[in-house]
């Protein structure tokens, strides 16, 4: 890389400055100007109207003391864990199914993708009416052929199992499209060696696919704990509102909750840069520890 | 290889932009409509603050400017109404708007359905902040408290001081006094009480009288039907209704038991619930009880409780009056025919039902002659022919007493068996301090933390036990917001 030259691109630095200035300024009118306010607005117990009093770190201290917000961030943890390892296995193993067939590939591509494509509100209203205790035709199917009868309306564990599942399942589109974009940059020379040499499918997929997909596989495990902290809020919305009895309150809806519809936009400030600082120490490991497994050849 | 992926990555992230872009769409898609289809919800509404609110926005956004042609008279007032009711009761409010607008001289009126209850009062609130209010704003009854301590509201009494508070019903206008002089901050348009719907077909199976006179509104009586039901009418449950903590304070109104301390609140801002009341007990263990026996379907929100009884999973209903009318229909579109009963209490005894829905408020920051014309309009709205008119549309309970005698040359109440029995629930309500309703701060927030109690108990967790977990949560949040 040294030996290349640089190049001025630009005659002068002020050139170069007013051509990023369109990007900083949006930027900073609508990234960095209210992550500051979102700091003020976190030291502050806000009233209804706005008018607010600075009280120290005190809207951080009610967060640590609640037993409400506790229970969040623990149900929260449990619902990255679940989604990302199970969103990334399920994924995983689908795009190497596909990558596999010969015939038609397309099309389970495509029917893997579906899900994705479907906008979370109307996925979530979907799922409520198929799911639905009483009147959901899954659960009926469920209660006819296997005795199972779903009660996720007053049984927090299967509400959060439910909700879980489904994020699985809206996320692995996603995750397949880079899967089977990365299985196929695989030199099909190793997969056939390996054929040869009569190595099974599942050996195939461990010792020769994973350690060489790994970089997208890294991308994948943090694009998804993103979301997974991030992302719940829709589904969690329409179909348990947080319930029953909070079993599903993951932080993003916990802080929407506090802020937009208990108006305490302070408390909902001090929560979202908690939430910020849990994402960012999260990804810094994640990027530091769990590159080094990743091949880069 | 390396390269590849390197581009591959590059590739990804711009992807990832975009489909990050694409989640935060959708997050806020999914804001929008949570409150569409599931405006019945029980646990919305109760975020919302909205006691009974139904069918409730299923427009969202749709406005109804009928300022058309107003605009060039420059000395008209103009008057913008925002209001909470969606569905086929947003389009009477509109229509009532309209035609106040036409013809009335000196008005330009428009009005715009901001969304649920909670929504209206947020926008209203972000109006006021942003120096651009409403004129008048159709909110909640729980909204009479933080509309009264922001100090941004004007008493309305203060604005339409000609109006004679007796002509209103006791029981809808009283709910929304406070403060010393105990002035009113709202004038009622939409009041509504839980009523007890049943199934009469199903009555008749189970052996019962289908005409309910027989029928006792205790809580022992209620077990007895919803087994009879069961057992010889072959539902899957006796009744149903959603866990909705407008409701279980409307039990507490009913046994004469203050939902919290100081008078209900309308003392003093209030420091204790009173979960720990022989009444709280003996609802809830009846509640549960029913719920144990499978004699009561637990929903999970207003729109899945109406279901259960359209389905004839249930053959009772506990819901807001002011679902009477499409209920009606409903049942009647399904083939059976539906009656209304008063809903049940303890025996000891039966102080009168709890008053819900909306009313009209009129914020500061605008000027006096906005103001007088926005108390125009609420007191026109709650005028005895358009109360009537707004009750036969609804079930709303008309708010004006005269309404009542308009109601009577109409023969409504032979037409519409049952909802006078509705009426006189609140009509022979007595005025305490439990049926006038509770005065609380962050009235939303307490009713959620009774429903997640709730939603303890029917995971089998022990009724005392539970009631004094969510005692001293309550206790809590009054004594941060006093």
């Amino acid at each position: 890389m040294s030996t290349i030259q640089r190049k001025e691109i630009f005659e002068s630095k002020w050139q170069a400055a007013l051509l990023v200035l369109p990007t900083l300024t949006v930027l900073a009118v609508f990234l960095y100007y209210p992550f500051v306010q979102t700091i003020d607005l976190a030291l502050q117990e806000t009233q209804l109207l706005g008018n607010a009093e600075y009280v120290g770190l005190s809207n951080f201290e009610q967060l640590l003391t609640s037993d409400r917000y506790r229970n969040s961030l623990w149900v929260t943890t449990w619902f990255a864990v679940l989604t990302v390892s199970g969103s990334l296995l399920v994924s995983t193993y689908l795009a190497f199914l596909i990558h596999e067939t010969v015939r038609g590939s397309s099309w389970y591509l495509i029917a893997a993708i579906w899900p994705y494509a479907l906008p979370m509100a109307v996925a979530g209203s979907i799922l409520n009416f198929i799911f639905h205790p009483e009147l959901g035709i899954f659960t009926n199917v469920l209660e006819v052929l296997f005795g199972v009868s779903l009660n996720w309306h007053v049984d927090g564990t299967q509400a959060f199992l439910l909700v879980s599942a489904a994020t699985i399942w809206k996320g692995i589109g996603y995750n397949v499209i880079f899967l089977v974009a990365a299985l196929g940059l695989v030199p099909e020379s190793l997969d056939e060696a390996a054929k040869l040499d009569g190595i099974g499918r599942t050996q195939r997929l461990v010792r020769i696919y994973l350690p060489l997909i790994s970089p997208t596989l890294v991308f994948l495990l943090i694009i998804n704990s993103i979301r997974s902290f991030f992302g719940g809020f829709s589904l969690v919305d329409i179909m348990t509102g947080g319930g029953p009895n909070e079993a599903t309150n993951l932080l993003i809806f916990n802080l929407y909750q506090d802020s937009f519809t208990y108006n305490q936009f302070g408390l909902g400030s001090a929560q979202s840069i908690v939430l910020f600082l849990v994402v960012s120490v999260l990804m810094y490991v994640q990027l530091k520890k769990v590159e080094k497994f990743a091949y880069y050849g | 290889m390396v390269h590849d992926s390197d581009r591959l990555s590059d590739l990804l992230s711009r992807r990832k932009f975009l489909s990050m872009s694409g989640t935060v769409g959708a997050v806020a898609l999914a804001g929008c409509s949570s409150s569409g289809d599931d405006g019945d919800d029980g646990s919305t509404d109760n975020v919302d603050g909205g006691g009974d609110e139904s069918a409730d926005t299923d427009d969202t956004g749709g406005s109804d400017d009928a300022d058309d042609g107003n605009d060039d008279s420059g000395n008209d007032a103009s008057l913008s109404v925002w209001y909470s009711i969606g569905g086929d009761k947003g389009d009477l409010v509109a229509t009532l708007a309209e035609e106040y607008g036409e013809e009335t001289e000196g008005v330009a009126l428009s009005s715009s359905h901001e969304g649920s209850y909670g929504e209206t009062f947020d926008a209203t609130l972000r109006g006021i902040r942003n120096n651009d209010p409403p004129a008048l704003a159709h909110l909640n009854a729980v909204h009479t408290v933080p509309t009264y301590n922001s100090g941004s509201f004007q008493p309305i009494q203060s604005i339409i001081d000609d109006v004679n508070p007796d002509d209103y019903i006791g029981a809808a206008l009283d709910y929304y006094r406070v403060g010393e002089d105990n002035q009113f901050m709202a004038l009622p348009f939409n009041a509504s009480s839980p009523v007890l719907m049943y199934n009469k077909d199903a009555f008749e199976e189970a052996g019962l009288d289908p005409e309910g006179e027989e029928y006792e509104p205790t809580f022992q009586e209620f077990r007895n039907v919803c087994e009879a039901i069961v057992d010889d009418a072959g539902f899957d449950s006796g009744a149903t209704w959603g866990n909705i903590t407008w409701f279980v304070e409307n039990w507490f109104a009913l046994q004469n038991q203050p939902f919290v301390n100081n008078e209900n609140g309308r003392a003093e801002a209030p420091t204790e619930v009173n979960l720990d009341s022989d009444a709280a007990e003996r609802f809830y263990t009846w509640w549960m009880d029913l719920y144990d026996d499978d004699l009561y379907q637990l929903s999970d929100s207003w729109g899945d409780a109406r279901q259960a009884f359209v389905n004839q999973d249930a053959a009772m209903l506990i819901d807001s009056s002011s679902n009477i009318v499409a209920q009606r229909q409903a049942a009647e579109e399904a083939g059976y025919e539906m009656g209304l009963l008063e809903v049940p209490s303890s025996e000891e005894t039966w102080a009168g039902a709890l008053i819900g829905g909306g009313a009209m408020f009129v914020p500061r920051g605008i000027d006096d002659q906005t103001a007088r014309a926005a108390g125009e309009f609420a007191k026109w709205v709650a005028s005895p022919e358009q109360q009537a008119r707004w009750h036969q549309g609804t079930g709303y309970y008309p708010v004006h007493k005269d309404s009542i005698e308009i109601l009577e040359d109409d023969g409504w109440f032979e037409e519409q068996d049952g909802m006078r029995l509705a009426m006189d629930q609140l009509l022979d309500s007595e005025d305490t301090p439990a049926t006038r309703g509770a005065l609380i701060e962050d009235h939303g927030q307490v009713r959620d933390l009774l429903s997640n109690g709730a939603d303890r108990m029917f995971d089998g967790e022990d009724v005392s036990s539970v009631l004094s977990d969510v005692k001293s949560d309550v206790d809590e949040l009054l004594a941060r917001s006093a």
